[in-house]
């Protein structure tokens, strides 16, 4: 008990330095946002283009699905089919309307088939990431 | 005493700056609307309407809605002032549901910043699925599974009248625990060597009118074995 | 003899964690995925622990180095490491083939047997650590 109790006190000084981080990371807290350097260290992720189908057809992420609310019933069998239990799930739409790869997200959780993480900067931090590769 | 001519270009200047300084003034009435459709409707309009409070006219320049979702009409490209302008909205539902934010994007002749308006629309949810995705691992016993399908309030006297399976491989029935309420979905694979997807469609019928009901889907799936 | 043993045992014990600590501070998200691997807590537990761990192993480092508080610090690493060989023997019990997450991120390429070592090594540690007779605080009869 007593070895609980001291223990305690740390636990508590730790929630400081936690709270900024928390503030700092308020995108991974609300949102579940992660990173382009995070995603492509992910192996085995499963990829998902919220974009609108015209913005797809013109390049999306290799392997990426499309899956977006105004064709939601038509492409989520494909998406389903490809996704295993366990495995995460990363979406990613434009930086311009970023909101719908979150409401992707928030619906794909509902499968509880595994983690799913929204790309922070969206599809044009891929791009630009791609872009600088090849120079 | 100054000279003529740089008198002449100081006034000019002068009331070049002045003019600026009057420049576009726009007052909108809501940069931001909110809508709370029934279950039936299949869009939401509404209206942004702004006042030019400026002695000068104003031109819209661009009216960019976010998506193809939401179209925004322009109802007079340049106002004059004192007038009143107004950009006319649709969001069409489609399948969303919950709470869903759209953005339209107005640039004004003259300002830096894009105007930014916002559709907050709550689509009400008419059926819910638990779990929406039943699925088997490949070689595990291909035991009957349930889906329960709640008819929720807002659907606006929803009945569940059949279901079908997109994949014969996957048999699906339709048990009524209480009309108009609860159903449940029994999804039995043949077997589970064979990966098989196959998408369940609920039609419903509805006893208060309105609209054509939609049909709803869950989904269950032989996942193939892990590599 | 001992209280050089515990003194190097305490050191060895900081280094590990506050390694460890800032190595999954400075990348949360990758974190946040590597519990999630364990199949144990719902995301936003996930994430809160994510969010909050790391800075406890680097807290609890820190204070294993100061004389007056180093039995608070030693028992609190204690607890974290019997927590986590619990949530390890959980994972290897279920069959997961999943990577540790132990240093960050969620392709750190230790496995579950290898961090079980590790943890049981750490536990180790903590207990020579607090082989040194001295006791903080305490006034000399």
């Amino acid at each position: 008990m007593r070895i609980a109790r001291q223990a305690l006190v740390i636990a508590l000084i730790a929630l400081v330095p936690a709270g900024v981080a928390a503030w700092v990371h308020r995108g991974l807290f609300a949102d579940s946002e992660i990173s382009l350097a995070t995603a492509q260290r992910l192996r085995g992720a499963l990829w998902i283009d919220a974009r609108a189908a015209e913005d797809y057809e013109k390049a999306h992420v290799p392997d990426a699905y499309p899956l977006n609310e105004d064709e939601w019933s038509a492409l989520l069998p494909p998406v389903l089919q490809a996704w295993a239990p366990g495995q995460t799930a990363v979406v990613y739409c434009s930086s311009q309307s970023c909101q719908a790869s979150r409401a992707i997200a928030a619906r794909l959780r509902e499968f509880k088939l595994g983690p799913v993480f929204v790309l922070r900067g969206g599809w044009e931090s891929w791009n630009e990431s791609t872009a600088a590769k090849k120079k | 005493m100054l000279c003529p001519a740089r008198f002449c270009l100081a006034l000019t200047l002068g009331l070049g700056f002045a003019a600026s300084l009057l420049g576009a003034e726009i007052k909108w009435e809501e940069t931001s609307l909110e809508f709370h459709p029934k279950a039936t409707d299949l869009e939401v309009t509404g209206e942004f309407r702004f006042k030019n409070t400026g002695k000068t006219p104003v031109s819209i320049e661009s009216v960019t809605p976010e998506c193809g979702c939401t179209t925004a009409v322009l109802e007079k490209p340049t106002v004059a002032p004192g007038a009143i302008g107004s950009i006319k909205t649709a969001f069409t539902l489609g399948q969303r549901k919950g709470r869903q934010e759209k953005h339209i994007r107005v640039q004004i002749a003259g300002e830096t910043e894009e105007t930014v308006l916002t559709l907050v629309t709550f689509i009400p949810e008419q059926v819910r699925f638990t779990p929406d995705f039943v699925y088997w691992q490949a070689g595990e016993p291909s035991e009957p599974k349930t889906i329960t399908m709640t008819i929720l309030p807002e659907s606006g006297g929803l009945r569940a009248t059949g279901v079908s399976s997109s994949n014969s491989h996957l048999k699906v029935t339709l048990e009524t625990v209480n009309a108009g309420k609860e159903y449940r979905l029994v999804v039995q694979p043949k077997d589970t060597s064979t990966d098989a997807m196959a998408v369940l469609n609920v039609t419903t019928t509805r006893s208060q009118g309105g609209a054509e009901p939609k049909s709803f889907q869950a989904y269950a799936q032989v996942k193939p074995p892990a590599h | 003899m001992k209280r050089s043993v515990a003194l190097i045992s305490r050191c060895m014990l900081a280094g590990v964690f506050l390694y460890a600590g800032g190595v999954k501070a400075r990348d949360p998200g990758a974190f946040v995925i590597a519990i999630e691997n364990y199949r144990l807590a719902p995301h936003s537990i996930a994430v809160a622990l994510a969010l909050y761990l790391p800075y406890l192993e680097i807290t609890s480092a820190l204070a294993l180095l100061i004389s007056r508080v180093r039995s608070r610090a030693l028992a609190c690493l204690t607890l974290l490491l019997v927590s986590f060989l619990a949530v390890l023997i959980s994972a290897r019990m279920r069959g997961l083939n999943i990577e540790c997450g132990c240093f960050s991120n969620a392709a750190d390429g230790h496995s579950i047997g290898t961090a079980l070592a590790l943890d049981a090594f750490l536990l180790l540690l903590c207990g020579v650590a607090a082989m040194d007779g001295k006791r903080s605080g305490t006034a000399p009869r």
